[in-house]
Protein backbone atom coordinates (compact mmCIF):
# COMPACT_ATOMS: atom_id res chain seq x y z
CA UNK A 1 0.00 0.00 0.00
CA UNK A 2 2.88 2.36 0.91
CA UNK A 3 4.98 1.65 -2.10
CA UNK A 4 1.55 2.11 -4.84
CA UNK A 5 0.88 5.53 -2.59
CA UNK A 6 4.74 6.65 -3.17
CA UNK A 7 4.75 5.57 -6.77
CA UNK A 8 1.85 7.72 -7.94
CA UNK A 9 2.97 10.87 -5.74
CA UNK A 10 6.16 10.74 -7.42
CA UNK A 11 6.55 13.15 -10.00
CA UNK A 12 7.31 11.46 -13.40
CA UNK A 13 10.67 12.33 -14.47
CA UNK A 14 12.06 10.36 -17.35
CA UNK A 15 15.71 10.27 -18.02
CA UNK A 16 17.03 11.75 -21.09
CA UNK A 17 20.32 9.81 -21.03
CA UNK A 18 19.45 6.29 -22.48
CA UNK A 19 17.17 8.39 -25.57
CA UNK A 20 21.01 10.36 -26.07
CA UNK A 21 22.60 7.38 -25.92
CA UNK A 22 20.67 5.23 -28.59
CA UNK A 23 19.85 8.59 -30.89
CA UNK A 24 24.15 9.03 -30.87
CA UNK A 25 24.47 5.00 -31.92
CA UNK A 26 22.25 5.99 -34.58
CA UNK A 27 23.76 9.04 -35.55
CA UNK A 28 27.19 7.37 -35.67
CA UNK A 29 25.43 4.56 -37.72
CA UNK A 30 24.35 6.90 -40.04
CA UNK A 31 27.30 9.09 -40.93
CA UNK A 32 29.64 5.94 -41.05
CA UNK A 33 27.45 4.17 -43.62
CA UNK A 34 26.07 6.80 -45.98
CA UNK A 35 28.17 8.01 -48.80
CA UNK A 36 27.15 11.13 -50.63
CA UNK A 37 29.32 10.31 -53.94
CA UNK A 38 27.44 10.82 -56.28
CA UNK A 39 28.04 8.08 -59.81
CA UNK A 40 27.71 8.92 -63.28
CA UNK A 41 27.61 6.89 -65.95
CA UNK A 42 28.79 6.22 -69.88
CA UNK A 43 25.86 4.32 -71.69
CA UNK A 44 26.27 2.42 -74.87
CA UNK A 45 23.12 1.61 -76.93
CA UNK A 46 24.62 -1.42 -78.50
CA UNK A 47 21.93 -3.06 -80.70
CA UNK A 48 21.54 -6.63 -80.14
CA UNK A 49 21.95 -7.80 -83.08
CA UNK A 50 25.57 -6.54 -83.20
CA UNK A 51 26.65 -9.79 -82.37
CA UNK A 52 28.09 -10.82 -85.52
CA UNK A 53 30.05 -7.81 -85.88
CA UNK A 54 32.10 -8.80 -82.55
CA UNK A 55 33.74 -11.59 -84.33
CA UNK A 56 34.43 -9.20 -87.55
CA UNK A 57 37.86 -8.12 -88.05
CA UNK A 58 38.96 -5.32 -86.40
CA UNK A 59 39.81 -3.29 -89.50
CA UNK A 60 36.02 -2.60 -90.22
CA UNK A 61 35.05 1.29 -90.60
CA UNK A 62 33.40 2.71 -88.25
CA UNK A 63 35.68 1.23 -85.54
CA UNK A 64 37.88 2.81 -83.10
CA UNK A 65 40.71 0.88 -82.03
CA UNK A 66 41.93 1.82 -78.48
CA UNK A 67 45.90 0.48 -78.03
CA UNK A 68 47.07 -0.09 -74.41
CA UNK A 69 49.55 2.70 -74.59
CA UNK A 70 46.58 5.36 -74.95
CA UNK A 71 46.67 5.68 -78.66
CA UNK A 72 44.02 4.37 -81.11
CA UNK A 73 43.59 3.41 -84.85
CA UNK A 74 41.25 3.93 -87.57
CA UNK A 75 41.20 2.72 -90.43
CA UNK A 76 45.02 1.02 -89.78
CA UNK A 77 46.83 4.20 -88.94
CA UNK A 78 47.92 5.02 -85.72
CA UNK A 79 46.75 8.38 -83.80
CA UNK A 80 47.47 9.64 -80.78
CA UNK A 81 44.07 10.88 -79.15
CA UNK A 82 45.01 14.85 -79.27
CA UNK A 83 45.82 14.14 -83.02
CA UNK A 84 43.90 16.89 -85.64
CA UNK A 85 43.67 13.96 -88.04
CA UNK A 86 41.90 12.08 -85.74
CA UNK A 87 39.13 14.63 -85.37
CA UNK A 88 38.51 15.32 -89.14
CA UNK A 89 38.32 11.41 -89.43
CA UNK A 90 35.47 11.80 -86.33
CA UNK A 91 34.04 15.11 -87.80
CA UNK A 92 33.45 12.86 -90.77
CA UNK A 93 31.58 10.16 -89.13
CA UNK A 94 29.72 12.59 -87.29
CA UNK A 95 28.19 13.81 -90.32
CA UNK A 96 27.32 10.60 -91.73
CA UNK A 97 25.84 9.88 -88.34
CA UNK A 98 26.71 6.29 -87.78
CA UNK A 99 27.56 4.39 -84.66
CA UNK A 100 31.28 4.56 -83.69
CA UNK A 101 31.89 0.66 -82.41
CA UNK A 102 34.71 1.02 -80.09
CA UNK A 103 37.28 -2.01 -79.55
CA UNK A 104 40.00 -2.02 -76.98
CA UNK A 105 42.98 -4.23 -76.69
CA UNK A 106 42.54 -6.57 -74.15
CA UNK A 107 45.50 -4.96 -71.96
CA UNK A 108 44.37 -1.91 -71.90
CA UNK A 109 43.21 -0.38 -68.89
CA UNK A 110 38.95 0.69 -68.26
CA UNK A 111 40.13 4.01 -67.26
CA UNK A 112 41.98 4.62 -70.79
CA UNK A 113 38.69 3.27 -72.61
CA UNK A 114 36.41 5.42 -70.36
CA UNK A 115 38.56 8.43 -71.10
CA UNK A 116 39.07 7.50 -74.99
CA UNK A 117 35.12 7.46 -74.38
CA UNK A 118 34.95 10.79 -73.14
CA UNK A 119 37.05 12.30 -75.66
CA UNK A 120 35.19 10.53 -78.47
CA UNK A 121 31.62 12.22 -76.95
CA UNK A 122 33.73 15.45 -76.64
CA UNK A 123 34.12 15.64 -80.15
CA UNK A 124 30.05 14.68 -80.49
CA UNK A 125 29.72 11.35 -80.89
CA UNK A 126 26.73 10.03 -78.92
CA UNK A 127 26.24 6.81 -80.91
CA UNK A 128 28.81 4.70 -79.06
CA UNK A 129 28.65 1.07 -78.83
CA UNK A 130 31.63 -1.28 -77.62
CA UNK A 131 32.54 -4.14 -78.51
CA UNK A 132 34.54 -6.97 -77.18
CA UNK A 133 38.21 -6.68 -76.52
CA UNK A 134 40.85 -7.55 -79.36
CA UNK A 135 44.33 -9.15 -78.63
CA UNK A 136 46.81 -8.00 -80.76
CA UNK B 1 11.36 37.07 -2.22
CA UNK B 2 12.34 37.03 -6.04
CA UNK B 3 15.82 35.26 -4.40
CA UNK B 4 13.47 32.39 -2.78
CA UNK B 5 11.82 31.80 -5.58
CA UNK B 6 14.74 31.51 -8.68
CA UNK B 7 16.40 29.30 -5.70
CA UNK B 8 13.47 26.91 -5.76
CA UNK B 9 13.75 26.91 -9.64
CA UNK B 10 17.50 26.11 -10.00
CA UNK B 11 16.61 23.06 -7.61
CA UNK B 12 14.22 21.61 -9.86
CA UNK B 13 16.48 21.81 -12.60
CA UNK B 14 18.27 18.72 -13.65
CA UNK B 15 21.13 18.57 -15.28
CA UNK B 16 18.68 17.01 -18.62
CA UNK B 17 17.65 20.31 -18.97
CA UNK B 18 21.11 21.30 -20.23
CA UNK B 19 21.59 18.87 -22.85
CA UNK B 20 18.43 19.47 -24.73
CA UNK B 21 20.12 22.16 -27.40
CA UNK B 22 22.48 19.12 -27.66
CA UNK B 23 19.85 16.92 -28.24
CA UNK B 24 18.18 19.02 -30.86
CA UNK B 25 21.08 19.27 -32.59
CA UNK B 26 21.84 15.41 -32.17
CA UNK B 27 18.62 14.92 -33.93
CA UNK B 28 18.82 17.71 -36.62
CA UNK B 29 22.71 15.64 -37.54
CA UNK B 30 20.39 11.94 -37.67
CA UNK B 31 18.21 13.37 -39.88
CA UNK B 32 20.31 15.15 -42.18
CA UNK B 33 22.28 12.09 -42.13
CA UNK B 34 19.56 9.66 -42.27
CA UNK B 35 17.79 11.30 -45.25
CA UNK B 36 20.86 12.97 -47.15
CA UNK B 37 23.20 10.14 -47.30
CA UNK B 38 22.71 6.88 -49.41
CA UNK B 39 23.42 3.52 -47.71
CA UNK B 40 25.97 1.39 -49.85
CA UNK B 41 27.95 -1.39 -48.58
CA UNK B 42 31.22 -0.21 -48.21
CA UNK B 43 34.46 -1.43 -51.09
CA UNK B 44 37.60 0.64 -50.46
CA UNK B 45 39.26 -1.05 -53.09
CA UNK B 46 36.89 -0.23 -55.33
CA UNK B 47 37.53 3.20 -57.85
CA UNK B 48 35.73 3.61 -60.54
CA UNK B 49 36.75 5.24 -63.87
CA UNK B 50 37.13 8.93 -63.64
CA UNK B 51 35.55 10.52 -66.40
CA UNK B 52 33.96 13.97 -67.65
CA UNK B 53 30.37 12.63 -67.91
CA UNK B 54 27.87 13.94 -66.49
CA UNK B 55 24.86 11.96 -66.67
CA UNK B 56 23.47 10.90 -63.34
CA UNK B 57 23.77 6.66 -62.85
CA UNK B 58 20.14 5.39 -62.77
CA UNK B 59 18.55 2.90 -60.24
CA UNK B 60 18.51 -0.40 -61.62
CA UNK B 61 17.37 -4.18 -61.15
CA UNK B 62 20.90 -5.61 -62.58
CA UNK B 63 23.93 -4.26 -61.22
CA UNK B 64 27.21 -6.25 -62.40
CA UNK B 65 30.29 -5.56 -60.20
CA UNK B 66 33.82 -6.31 -61.44
CA UNK B 67 35.90 -6.02 -58.25
CA UNK B 68 39.75 -5.06 -57.87
CA UNK B 69 40.55 -8.93 -58.58
CA UNK B 70 38.28 -9.44 -61.02
CA UNK B 71 35.82 -11.66 -59.38
CA UNK B 72 31.92 -10.83 -60.86
CA UNK B 73 29.19 -9.92 -58.80
CA UNK B 74 25.62 -9.78 -59.77
CA UNK B 75 23.60 -7.64 -57.59
CA UNK B 76 26.17 -7.97 -54.83
CA UNK B 77 26.45 -11.64 -55.05
CA UNK B 78 29.21 -13.48 -56.61
CA UNK B 79 28.58 -15.20 -59.51
CA UNK B 80 28.59 -18.76 -59.84
CA UNK B 81 29.57 -20.41 -63.21
CA UNK B 82 28.55 -17.97 -66.16
CA UNK B 83 27.26 -14.98 -65.60
CA UNK B 84 24.83 -15.17 -68.87
CA UNK B 85 23.00 -18.43 -66.42
CA UNK B 86 22.47 -15.67 -63.40
CA UNK B 87 21.03 -13.16 -65.35
CA UNK B 88 19.07 -15.16 -67.14
CA UNK B 89 17.02 -16.20 -64.10
CA UNK B 90 16.24 -12.33 -63.73
CA UNK B 91 13.37 -10.44 -65.51
CA UNK B 92 14.67 -8.38 -68.33
CA UNK B 93 13.03 -6.65 -71.06
CA UNK B 94 14.06 -3.96 -74.03
CA UNK B 95 13.88 -1.06 -71.34
CA UNK B 96 16.25 -3.05 -68.79
CA UNK B 97 19.53 -0.85 -68.10
CA UNK B 98 22.43 -2.56 -66.85
CA UNK B 99 24.44 -1.20 -64.57
CA UNK B 100 28.48 -2.07 -64.78
CA UNK B 101 30.58 -0.98 -61.86
CA UNK B 102 34.02 -1.87 -62.94
CA UNK B 103 37.55 -1.41 -61.47
CA UNK B 104 39.26 1.24 -63.41
CA UNK B 105 42.80 -0.62 -63.10
CA UNK B 106 40.99 -3.55 -64.86
CA UNK B 107 42.20 -4.60 -68.34
CA UNK B 108 39.56 -4.17 -70.79
CA UNK B 109 39.25 -7.82 -71.21
CA UNK B 110 37.69 -8.51 -68.01
CA UNK B 111 34.70 -5.95 -69.51
CA UNK B 112 34.20 -9.10 -72.24
CA UNK B 113 31.96 -11.19 -69.88
CA UNK B 114 29.78 -8.75 -68.94
CA UNK B 115 29.20 -7.16 -72.70
CA UNK B 116 28.94 -10.93 -73.75
CA UNK B 117 26.38 -11.78 -71.54
CA UNK B 118 24.64 -8.33 -72.00
CA UNK B 119 23.87 -8.91 -75.85
CA UNK B 120 23.43 -12.64 -75.06
CA UNK B 121 20.44 -11.29 -72.79
CA UNK B 122 18.96 -8.93 -75.58
CA UNK B 123 19.19 -5.84 -73.36
CA UNK B 124 20.53 -2.99 -75.39
CA UNK B 125 21.06 -0.08 -72.95
CA UNK B 126 24.38 -0.95 -70.57
CA UNK B 127 25.77 1.62 -68.63
CA UNK B 128 29.23 1.82 -67.08
CA UNK B 129 29.77 3.83 -63.64
CA UNK B 130 32.22 6.62 -63.47
CA UNK B 131 33.25 9.25 -61.07
CA UNK B 132 33.17 12.71 -62.42
CA UNK B 133 36.52 13.58 -62.58
CA UNK B 134 37.96 16.48 -60.60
Amino acid sequence: MLISEQQTRRPLRVSLTPLIDVVFILLLFFMLSSSFVRFQQIEFSSSADDESSVSAAPDESHRVLLHADGEVSVNEQRFNVDDPALSEQLKQWLEKAVTVTVTAEADASVQRLVSLLDHLRQQGITQLDLSESWQP
Amino acid sequence: MSLLRTERKAKTRNSDDDMIPMINIVFLLLIFFMIAGQITPRSDDMSLPSSISEAELAESEIEITVAADGVLQLNGEAVQGELSESLNRLKTDEKTVVICRVHSSLPASTLDPVLRAVRALGVSRLQIATELAS
